[in-house]
This record gives C-alpha cells, sequence and structure tokens, in this order.
C-alpha cells in the first residue's frame, strides 16, 4: 500500500470514529462567497463530532475556535466527503479549515455571519462630485459568509469621541477562502447584528483568510 | 444660501473646466485621465487610479477659516419672475391680455384707490376682467375689457412673484486642491492650468447668485514627494474663498405704493 493508499485508510478511520460518535450536519459547498448556506449548495447530511483533545477529556475554553474534527473525508464517499472550505450546519457551524496529506482534519467554529463590501467611487475622467464612503455605493464581495470572530485587544478611543464612545475593539477573523475572491485591507465588514469592521489586516494562506479588523463602534448598520 | 458643499462643487467644477478645457471629449492638460472629486478619493480606488498611470484631483475645505461678516442685513433682489398676463389702460378702460397664470394679481388703481383680483387657477382673461370689474364701484366688464364711469385717475398693474435675499454672514475658507499623479510632469501639468485658472476667475458665481471671491493662497507644502513609494507624486494648490451664507426668500412685486383708507367721518 503506498502513501495515498494509507491516507485513504486514515479518513476511513476517521469516518468510522464518526459514525460511531457523531452527530449530524448538514454540509454546504459553495464555489463563489455569496450565501454558501444556500439551499442550493447542501450536498448532503453525515455525521461529525468535533474535540479539541484525542483523549476526550479536554472541552473548549472561550477564544478558541480551532477544533479537530472527526468526519468522512474519504475520496470515494466524494461529493459526500468533506473538502477544506466547506460549511458543516448542526448545533453549531463549522467550515473545514484543513485537510492536510494523512493529517486529522480541523474545523472552524463560526460565530457571526457577514458581508464584506469594498467602499468605492467613480474614477471616471471629469468631475465625479463628492466622494465618501457610503454602504450603497459601496460593492459587495462577499455575502451571508459564516465566520469566526473572535476578541483581539480593547483598541483605541472612537474618533466620533462622543461621551458616551468606548475603544473601539480589535477583532480575528478567520474565514475560508471561496471562489479565490480577494478581501482588501480597508474592506468594511458588516456581521448579522449590525455590528461594522474596518479590515486592517488580510493574510490569505491554505488556511483560507485570517483577518485582523477594527470595529467602527458608531456605525452600527 | 450658498453652501460650504455648494462652494466645493463650484471650485471642483472650475478644476475641471481648467484640467479639461475642451471638454471631456479631449485629452487633459496633462495627456493623461483625470478624475477630479470633492473630497478624499476612496484609497482603494486611488491605488486603481494610480497603477493605470492615470491621475485625480481632489478639493476639500481645510479647517483654517476666519469669518468676516461685517454687513447690514440688506435684501438683493435675486429674481423677478415676467408676468405672463397684461393689463393695459386705454382712456377709461382696462384691457387683459397675455396668458393666465399663477400666482398673479391684477391690480386696477382707480382714482387712486387699488382693487386688486389674484388670479386663480382655472381663470381666463374674461373671468379676470369680470372677478376685477365686480371689486371697483361703477364698472363693467365685457370679455376682457373693463370700462370704467366717473374717473380722473386710471393705472393697472399686474404683480408676480420674485425672489430676495440678504446676507447672514460671510466667512474665508481654505480649500486645499490636491492634485495625486505618478510623475511630476503629470502633476505639473495638473497643477498650472488650475492655479491660472483660479486666479483670472477669481470671482464665482455661488447657486444663491451671490460671488465668492478666490484669493489666491501659497500651499506651505506644494509638493509632497515623500509619498514616492507609494507611486503618489502629489501637489497641493490652496485657495481661500470668501463667501456669504445668504437666506433666500419669496416676494410679491409691489402693484401700489399707496395703502387704501377708509375715511369715516365722526361728527360728535
Amino acid at each position: 500500500m503506498n502513501g495515498y493508499g494509507i491516507d485513504q485508510k486514515i479518513r476511513f478511520g476517521y469516518a468510522k470514529a464518526a459514525k460511531k460518535l457523531g452527530k449530524p450536519f448538514e454540509l454546504y459547498r459553495s464555489a463563489t462567497p455569496f450565501t454558501p448556506l444556500a439551499t442550493g449548495n447542501l450536498v448532503g447530511s453525515l455525521p461529525a463530532v468535533v474535540t479539541i483533545d484525542w483523549q476526550w477529556m479536554k472541552s473548549n475554553k472561550p477564544g478558541n475556535a480551532i477544533w479537530w474534527i472527526l468526519i468522512d473525508g474519504q475520496d470515494s464517499s466524494a461529493p459526500l466527503s468533506a473538502q477544506e472550505g466547506d460549511y458543516l450546519v448542526g448545533d453549531q457551524t463549522f467550515f473545514i479549515l484543513t485537510k492536510e496529506y494523512q493529517m486529522p482534519m480541523s474545523a472552524v467554529e463560526c460565530n457571526r455571519v457577514v458581508d464584506i463590501i469594498r467602499p468605492s467611487q467613480s474614477i471616471d475622467a471629469g468631475n465625479q462630485g463628492y466622494v465618501a464612503y457610503t454602504p450603497p455605493t459601496s460593492t459587495t464581495i462577499m455575502e451571508g459568509m459564516p465566520i469566526s470572530i473572535l476578541k483581539d485587544r480593547a483598541g483605541n478611543m472612537a474618533e466620533s469621541k462622543l461621551p458616551t464612545d468606548t475603544d473601539q475593539p480589535r477583532w480575528i477573523i478567520q474565514m475560508p477562502n471561496l471562489g479565490g475572491v480577494k478581501i482588501l485591507t480597508g474592506d468594511i465588514m458588516i456581521d448579522d447584528i449590525g455590528d461594522n469592521y474596518v479590515i486592517s489586516l488580510n493574510e490569505e494562506s491554505e488556511f483560507g483568510w485570517r483577518l485582523t479588523a477594527k470595529q467602527v463602534v458608531n456605525n452600527k448598520g | 444660501m450658498a453652501s460650504l458643499g455648494q462652494v466645493l462643487s463650484v471650485l471642483t467644477q472650475n478644476a475641471a473646466n481648467a484640467v479639461y478645457p475642451n471638454g471631456l471629449m479631449q485629452p487633459s492638460t496633462a495627456g493623461v485621465d483625470t478624475t477630479i472629486i470633492s473630497g478624499w478619493p476612496i484609497r482603494n480606488k486611488i491605488d486603481e487610479v494610480l497603477s493605470a498611470g492615470k491621475a485625480l484631483i481632489s478639493v476639500f475645505p481645510t479647517s483654517k477659516v476666519k469669518i468676516v461678516t461685517k454687513f447690514e442685513r440688506v435684501y438683493q433682489e435675486i429674481t423677478v419672475n415676467t408676468p405672463t398676463l397684461t393689463a393695459t389702460v386705454l382712456n377709461n378702460t382696462i384691457t387683459i391680455g397675455g396668458t393666465v397664470s399663477t400666482p398673479l394679481s391684477v391690480m386696477a388703481i382707480v382714482n387712486n384707490i387699488g382693487y386688486s383680483y389674484q388670479v386663480q387657477t382655472g381663470d381666463t382673461l374674461n373671468s379676470i376682467a369680470t372677478n376685477l370689474a365686480l371689486l371697483i364701484p361703477g364698472a363693467t366688464a365685457v370679455a376682457n375689457v373693463i370700462t370704467i364711469t366717473g374717473v380722473y385717475s386710471l393705472d393697472a398693474k399686474v404683480i408676480t412673484t420674485g425672489t430676495a435675499a440678504y446676507e447672514l454672514s460671510r466667512q474665508e475658507r481654505v480649500f486645499l486642491v490636491r492634485c495625486w499623479a505618478t510623475s511630476p510632469t503629470i502633476r505639473d501639468n495638473l497643477m498650472n492650468p488650475i492655479d491660472i485658472a483660479f486666479k483670472v476667475n477669481y470671482r464665482i458665481v455661488l447657486p444663491d447668485g451671490f460671488y465668492g471671491i478666490v484669493f489666491p493662497m501659497e500651499s506651505p507644502q506644494p509638493f509632497l514627494d515623500d509619498w514616492e513609494k507609494q507611486l503618489m507624486i502629489i501637489g497641493n494648490l490652496e485657495y481661500k474663498v470668501q463667501y456669504a451664507t445668504t437666506v433666500t426668500e419669496d416676494f410679491y412685486t409691489i402693484g401700489d405704493t399707496i395703502e387704501n383708507l377708509e375715511v369715516v367721518n365722526k361728527i360728535t
């Protein structure tokens, strides 16, 4: 048996464990970052279980969204075989973070659903009038994306300096890289409870997108 | 009223006219497509403009401002709408002519007493003559002609609407015209025409009909070359604009300067 065969054997083992231990999750696979949980992206239902420790003796703690995941990832089970970037929706929502050769798979727990928009303006020749960022003049680059957004640090005082203002918190975000759509610094992220964030750092790697963002405290959409 | 935003719009348009003297169908003075905006560019878009070798001009009000209000509040006539009706006096008759529209009033001044009829929607020349004749003692109307008996003095006026404005305050604010380019040549070919145009056309007409005065200034930092690494060759121009904040009101023109008095002789 070659390395690939061993890889598939390992996946078979995880799939078997998931069948015994897991709960049902619905698996969504989207080619674009636009409403990946749309009905049309549903591949099917399969058992899965997450843990942060193979001894089954540790539970998760606040501040960590990355879990090991036991799920069927065998090529022979395709298309109902977990791939990087797939979303799993059950009691919680996850996306598959890694599926590295012969390695256990990991998943990220999602706690918000966001849209990402990019401030825009006309750059045609001639007088284009007043230019300022407003959501209606922005371009939507992602929509309805479940993400992990966890606290980073308190940040600086809000520019608006209202008596009731607070610091503008910094957040760490993880999300899958779907369809190769680029996130740029300066893009605006709006979550499902109306909080607005400005992307200040955009790391793109095999793990998808890892971002830091500044919350804009007075811009409750 | 002339607002800050309106002054900004006029300056932006003047900058656009300066770098596109022959219109948008012809190249700009710098030879590259140039976007002209009020406010500040969106950062990803300025990257797009400059990486394409194009240029952008932004106009923005700075924090340098001085209040120079020192004027009486005197109304200045802005517009008087031309009345569409006519009222022509001939001997002891008034002929109503022209086209009926509102708001207009027709006034007859008979023996120095004014009688005014406000034109209603749906009125005709004949109905105006009839209604005005009803107000004047001893007057009759046939079609659009009013005949008045026992008259030694007769005049007729059509009262129309207009606007007038007065200054509430006057201020001088410094505006920054920034040329964003990718080469010193493009920068020069944008800055120089704007500078000349702003100094030639130093009286700018604002939407309220008042003038703004553009005073030349010198930017403390005309060139910003330290952003070259960002492929940004920046040129700054500054102009101080004095403009008035005004309030415009609607008025009726005056038909008669003498108020009608009801004189009652009471002998007790």
